[in-house]
């Protein structure tokens, strides 16, 4: 669909569709990623064109390699794409500080996903920092329209001034579907690249100088860039300065207001380096400056010191600072929408809270009433609840108060009821095992309580090697259990080294994790999970044991598997244990599968719908009630049946 | 019959028993259900299952047991304070070289197991074997199986973990060979709890025990002496444990097997398995016999069938040797009542244990 060639056609896309589109649209050569929620589809969606329009793509092992692999693109003169969410920008630091020096060749575009809120992210982070650390231009678009765009055109300014661009969008952008209109898409001549003789990519101290005439030269170009723009009564005693999806919220408050015929509202799309003539032009003569944007005040405080050092006279500011402008939570935390934005502008303004109706209360206790708490959950046959299941066990029969530490992925969820609350920490990926290598050193404090750290497939590439390295290196004690389903699950089945398969969706040699610990010499088990009298023991056994040791427990994701082929689970009501002693619904209640509810005499359920087949429950079962139906048809039973 | 004392779950056993120290891990509540597991020598409540009145409390020995009472219900006759009631005590052995050979002295327990097997009595029976160095319940099928599993292990095998998923399944009948501590378990099981299958423990054959090890015993043999495999075990005179390994013949003396001893046994005041059908044990000073205590008529009639059979030769016990047994008996009761070798409370009717007023008269010495 995003490479539709049909410019001036209009359509209806993703925000995530549209900067691949407008990536497509200035001829990307080069596209790397490390898959992070929300703009996982944006390189996902080149991937599918991979090897046709001249495009190369990968999922690289993590943002950093990604990164470097993407500026090797641009030093070649290619265009390059690189695309990861807030996490992993931050993971990319130490080269956003070092890139900037040698600047680059073919445009280098980087594309950040943060989320406000954290809807699907352990912390909410304001990426755009960066922007100014680095001192490299940072884009925010507004619309879904505008994603395209500026993805389009941040290649062709990367290379005019040489040096990447950071392109940063949200939750509300990257998932919403909006309108635009399609641009050309170029024709593209097979490129050869070469790397002259006299070629040096550098980071070199001296070149200090350099990023600030390139990030001078940056802004007098924003200073140009109708991606800014003002709307409302030219000399406006009050303006309202908005970037990213919070302009839309801004402007859609002010009318709801009645404000927006006497407030001037001054969109910015080029935030940093700030178009420093364009913004004091719009705000020099105003009394009162009002900021909407998520989630730092990045732009309040840049602007604020703007028009402390220029605007030439003392002005009211409303916005994070002054507590006027906040999310529910307080100012900065969790995301804005219009409602809140219009309840900060009455603030503002001395008017009524607009969200607070006489319906409102009413209808809060009614749906405080209807509405039972769901916890976040495993997925049905998902084999990390079997494999926290067996951790739990294991644990208690060791008896000495061993504790779990944890990391990134669908197992983070071991936080909660649906992993047995077995996590004590989780930070960012690989903290897991790293945290390992420090608790592993205190048995010489007086520690004896053993440690293990989870990690997954995924998150093993990522970021685990060098803490796996140095807890061998330095005799680290603790026990690393690689829960491997052999892909990417969380961010949407995305394949890694381990899984078999590229970007391109060609098969490759998958590369086993046990090749990597044994070949280090680390003592390694491999267990499957739901076999849970095979994996109890062997986890048991190792927790009896010192040193640095590897426990792989692998078994495909459920979903994965059962896309391919699903059996379907029953029970045999009259076998089930129920409430009694014994059981007490151990498999809804306990091991917590979804697809187990409970029928009104107490008896076990399976869900035909939810069932993806593992096998678990019916191995766990102490009465032997559940089977897979084909041996219920067995059984002769001429009611057995899908219904 | 369910006694209230007994209508408490899985938090208060694990207040009560295993969070300080008392469990021997005999196994009785494990496998009952999926919140007791077992593993080595370690018993752990995995997980709450959230009911206040459950079979895991009532089958554990160490939860409140009236001896004389499940005595009486079990053997008809009142006890003796010593060795509990029985029939008679015998001096037995195999009549079965390949038996003897294979088996703990005289190879007795072994043999009444085969005849079990092999005459109706059973379709199973639940014994230890050693798995390298550890020792594991199994359920034997055949006489090869028993003559697997022959000897003495000495360790704190939670064999009893093994039968709650037999009693399930399509088996019948089941033998149990078991420490006194899992003959008590299994007692309560029949008469106190309502746990499924428990009419099929068929006969229960005990041992005589005054103390178990814990599986660091078995552990450091491991590790001091690079031991892999145990062929055989006993308790010599002068000493506390000797075993043939495949390192050789390691012998510890009382002292450092001491170290060894699981805690729970020290609250134990059964050391000859007074509510088994039979009890077996060694006879001191005469290794090529086992002495034999016949409690129940079912455990007598095991006897005759293996005589009848050829199996097992028997004569009567020496009055010197039972007067030994019995003080070695009242001794370790003794230390129990009175509160020495840290039980866990034990003053008679305010403890775990309940034995009858005269018992404990006689227990303490106080005159008969």
């Amino acid at each position: 669909m995003i490479a539709l060639n049909r410019p001036g056609h209009r359509v209806i896309m993703t925000g995530n569709e549209a900067l691949a589109r407008g990536a497509l649209e200035a001829g990307v050569d080069f596209c790397s990623s490390y898959p992070g929620s929300p703009c996982v589809e944006v390189a996902e969606s080149l991937f599918k064109l991979a090897g046709e329009n001249q495009l190369y793509g990968e999922w690289s092992t993590n943002e950093m390699v990604a990164l470097e692999a993407a500026a090797a693109a641009s030093f070649a003169g290619l265009r390059a794409l690189c695309v990861m969410k807030q996490n992993g920008l931050a993971v990319t630091a130490d080269l956003l500080l070092s890139l900037n020096h040698p600047g680059t060749r073919g445009g280098l575009v980087i594309v950040v996903g943060d989320d406000p809120g954290a809807h699907s992210s352990i912390n909410e982070v304001d990426s755009r920092h960066f922007a100014r650390h680095a001192e490299v231009p940072l884009l925010e678009p507004s619309t879904v329209e505008e994603a395209r765009a500026m993805c389009c055109w941040a290649f062709e300014l990367s290379e005019q001034i040489e040096t990447y661009v950071i392109l940063r969008v949200v939750t509300r952008i990257c998932h919403a579907r909006g309108n635009f209109t399609l641009g050309e898409l170029p024709l593209k001549e097979e490129r050869k690249v070469k790397i002259e003789p006299w070629d040096r990519f550098f980071c070199f101290a001296p070149m200090h100088g350099m990023i600030h005439g390139r990030q001078e030269q940056a802004r007098l170009i924003f200073e140009e860039s109708l991606f800014n723009c003002y709307s409302g009564p030219e000399k406006a005693e009050t303006v309202v300065v908005a970037s990213g999806p919070a302009l839309l919220y801004a402007r859609e408050a002010l009318e709801l207001l009645a404000l927006d015929q006497k407030t001037g509202l001054l969109k910015v799309g080029t935030t940093w380096p700030l178009p420093r003539e364009k913004v004091l032009t719009h705000l020099r003569e105003a009394e009162n400056i009002i900021f909407f944007e998520e989630t730092d005040p990045f732009l309040e405080q840049n602007v604020t010191s703007l028009m402390a050092q220029y605007g030439g006279k003392a002005y009211r500011f409303f916005g994070q600072a002054s507590g006027h402008i906040s999310g529910e939570a307080g100012p900065g935390l969790g995301e804005l929408n219009t409602g809140l934005a219009a309840r900060g502008l009455a603030k503002v303004f001395n008017l009524p809270d607009p969200l607070k109706l006489p319906e409102t209360d009413h209808l809060q206790g009614i749906l405080k009433m209807e509405m039972p708490e769901r916890e976040m959950t495993l997925c049905p046959g998902c084999p990390h609840r079997s494999s926290f299941w067996a951790i739990k066990c294991a644990l208690e029969l060791d008896g000495r108060q061993a504790f779990v530490l944890g990391d990134i992925g669908c197992y983070t969820l071991g936080i909660f009821k649906t992993g047995f609350m077995l996590l004590r920490s989780v930070m960012c990926m690989g903290s897991g095992i790293g945290l390992a290598n420090g608790f592993g050193q205190l048995h010489r404090f007086g520690m004896n309580q053993p440690v293990l750290a989870v990690m997954g497939d995924s998150t093993f590439f990522h970021a685990c090697l060098p803490a796996l390295l140095n807890g061998l290196y330095n005799e680290a004690d603790f026990i690393a259990v690689v829960l491997d389903n052999s892909i990417t699950a969380m961010t949407g089945f995305q394949p890694h080294p381990g899984a078999g398969l590229n970007a391109a969706g060609v098969a490759v040699e998958p590369l086993k994790i046990e090749n990597i610990t044994t070949g280090m010499g680390l003592k390694t088990l491999i267990a499957d999970p739901h076999d849970l009298d095979e994996t109890i023991p062997a986890l048991y056994g190792l927790l009896r044991e010192k040193g640095l040791r590897v426990l792989i427990l692998r078994r495909e994701c459920a979903l994965q598997a059962a896309r391919k082929e699903r059996k379907l689970y029953r029970v045999i009501a009259e076998k089930c244990a129920g409430e009694a002693c014994g059981c007490n619904n151990f498999c809804g209640r306990v091991f917590g599968c979804p697809a187990i509810t409970m029928t009104e005499d107490s008896k076990a359920l399976i869900s035909d719908a939810l069932c993806t087949g593992c096998g678990a429950c019916a191995v766990l079962c102490p009465r032997g009630a559940i089977l897979a139906v084909d041996e219920t048809f067995e059984q002769g039973s001429e009611k057995e049946g899908l219904s | 019959m369910i006694l209230d004392e007994l209508s408490k779950g899985p938090e208060q056993l694990k207040d009560e028993v295993i969070g300080p120290g008392w469990c021997v891990s005999c196994g009785a509540c494990v496998e009952l259900c999926p919140y007791i597991k077992s593993e080595g020598d370690r018993v752990a409540v995995v997980h709450n299952c959230a009911l206040t009145d459950g079979n895991c409390y009532k089958v554990c020995p160490r939860t409140f047991t009236d001896y004389t009472d499940l005595a009486g219900d079990i053997t008809g006759s009142s006890s003796d304070a010593a060795l509990g009631a029985y029939r008679e005590v015998l001096q037995a052995r195999s009549s079965r070289l390949e038996i003897r050979g294979a088996a703990q002295y005289g190879g007795v327990v072994s043999t009444l197991a085969v005849i079990a097997l092999e005459d109706g009595f059973s379709d199973a029976a639940l014994l230890t074997l050693t798995d390298g160095i550890y020792p594991r319940p199994v359920l034997a099928r055949n006489r090869q199986q028993v003559l697997e599993a022959a000897g003495s292990k000495y360790g704190v095998c939670p064999g009893l973990s093994g039968l709650n998923r037999t009693l399930r399944s399509g088996i019948e009948q089941v033998t149990v060979v078991g420490r006194p501590c899992q003959v008590t378990a299994l007692r309560k099981m029949q008469l106190n709890s309502s746990v499924e299958g428990r009419e099929k423990v068929a006969l229960i054959l005990g041992l005589f025990c005054f103390w178990a090890l814990d599986y660091v015993f078995f552990d450091q043999l491991k590790t001091r002496y690079g031991a892999t495999s145990i062929k055989h075990a006993d308790i010599p005179r002068e000493a506390g444990i000797s075993l043939d390994t495949d390192q050789g013949q390691i012998t510890l003396s009382l002292e450092e097997t001491r170290r060894y001893v699981r805690r729970g046994c020290h609250s134990c005041a059964d050391p000859t398995s007074e509510l088994a059908d039979l009890a077996i044990g060694s006879t001191e000073g005469d290794p090529a016999w086992c002495t034999l205590i016949v409690r129940t008529e079912k455990g007598g009639s095991l006897v005759n069938k293996a005589k009848d059979k050829g199996f097992l030769e028997t004569r009567p016990c020496s009055r010197d040797f039972l007067k030994a047994l019995s003080n070695a008996a009242l001794n370790k009761k003794k230390r129990v009542l009175e509160g020495k070798a840290e039980s866990p409370s034990v003053v008679i009717n305010n403890s775990y244990l309940r034995f009858d007023d005269e018992t404990c008269r006689q227990i303490r010495g106080e005159g008969v």
